[in-house]
């Protein structure tokens, strides 16, 4: 007949209180990291597209103003860092490369379009 | 008389029930003087848990608002990006495709391409806002839809005809960033800025139609 509905103590609930916001912290941090992967693709589709319009761009014009460049930025995308023409010359044809760079999360993210440009 | 056994306490007359039950009462007194075992909280030990937890549960709920936001304008986003990435391959690949021939605005109107494709029908690639009576050169509504109408097959641009390519463009005559169909002699740029609530994905690149 001994009674031993005890009941908690303070410590007992504390220690459940942090334990249950501990848990609810490591879900949120999940949450965070898929916002961020997901901003990480949204940029990429941005610097493709602008890598694009540069390779385009330099397919218009003439073959002799196909060179190395680089622009510091992109208006209205200040998110970009720049944006890198490298050309060499391969058998006759012009070798190019299109780097689009970021800075992301404090790294630096980047995409390199390459193509040839022949002088028809 | 006997004074060592259980008689000399207990009358012959007790049954062994309430003997027991005698000894029982007993015990518990003695018990319960010593320890009290269901004594609960106090009311003060009640308040500092309800206070912590009511703290605990405000700095978690806050930022689990601001994660939930966060995740909402994520979402919308997501969204934008998959329609934005579609709209601007199908464009893309329609003007690089094209047929040589003329590449120009339909009707003299702005941030709009008429052009034809290799099989001999004539397209226009226009903004349209259903509001708009008839659809004309100024973009004074807030959003516009992208649509491409077949000419040839009879659709009418003014009535908002053809394929609808992409929803909720930013009107070209917003301030940065919108929408832009510019066709400067053989390459077509293209801004497709589209919006929905507080979120606006903005992508531009160039086009240079192969057959021209």
């Amino acid at each position: 007949m001994r009674n031993v509905r005890q009941g908690f103590t303070l410590i007992e609930l504390l220690i459940a209180i942090i334990l249950v916001a501990g848990g609810l912290m490591v879900l949120m941090q999940l949450m965070s990291v898929a916002i961020f992967a997901d901003s990480d693709l949204e940029y990429s589709l941005i610097a493709l597209n602008l890598a694009n319009e540069k390779l385009e761009e330099l397919k218009d014009g003439n073959y002799s103003s196909v060179t190395s460049a680089t622009e510091s930025s992109i208006p209205d995308f200040s998110f970009i860092d720049d944006r890198i023409v490298t050309v060499s010359d391969v058998n006759g044809l012009k070798d190019v490369q299109v780097e689009v760079r970021w800075t992301q999360k404090g790294g630096q993210q980047s995409i390199q379009l390459r193509t040839h440009i022949a002088n028809y | 008389m006997d004074t060592k056994g259980w008689s000399a306490i207990y009358p012959v007359t007790y049954t062994y029930r309430q003997l027991l039950n005698h000894r029982m009462e007993v015990a518990m007194q003695a018990w319960g003087k010593t320890t009290v075992t269901n004594r609960g909280f106090t009311l003060i030990e009640t308040i500092i848990v309800l206070l912590l937890l009511a703290m605990l549960l405000g700095v978690v709920g806050s930022v689990f608002i601001v994660s939930l936001r966060a995740w909402d304008a994520g979402s919308i986003r997501t969204g934008i990006r998959e329609d934005v990435s579609y709209a601007m391959e199908k464009v893309v690949r329609d003007l690089k495709e094209m047929a040589n021939g003329s590449l120009s605005q339909y009707s003299s109107i702005e941030h709009t391409i008429q052009f034809e494709e290799t099989g001999g029908d004539t397209y226009v690639l226009y903004l349209y806002n259903s509001a708009d009576p008839v659809f004309n050169s100024r973009y004074n509504r807030d959003f516009y839809n992208l649509h491409k109408a077949n000419i040839n097959q009879g659709d009418d641009p003014d009535s908002g005809e053809g394929v609808l390519i992409l929803r909720d463009l930013v009107s070209p005559d917003a301030s940065a960033p919108a929408t832009a169909l510019t066709i400067s002699g053989s390459q077509v740029t293209l801004d497709l800025a589209v919006r929905r609530g507080d979120e606006t994905v903005t992508i531009r690149t160039m086009v240079r139609p192969r057959n021209l």
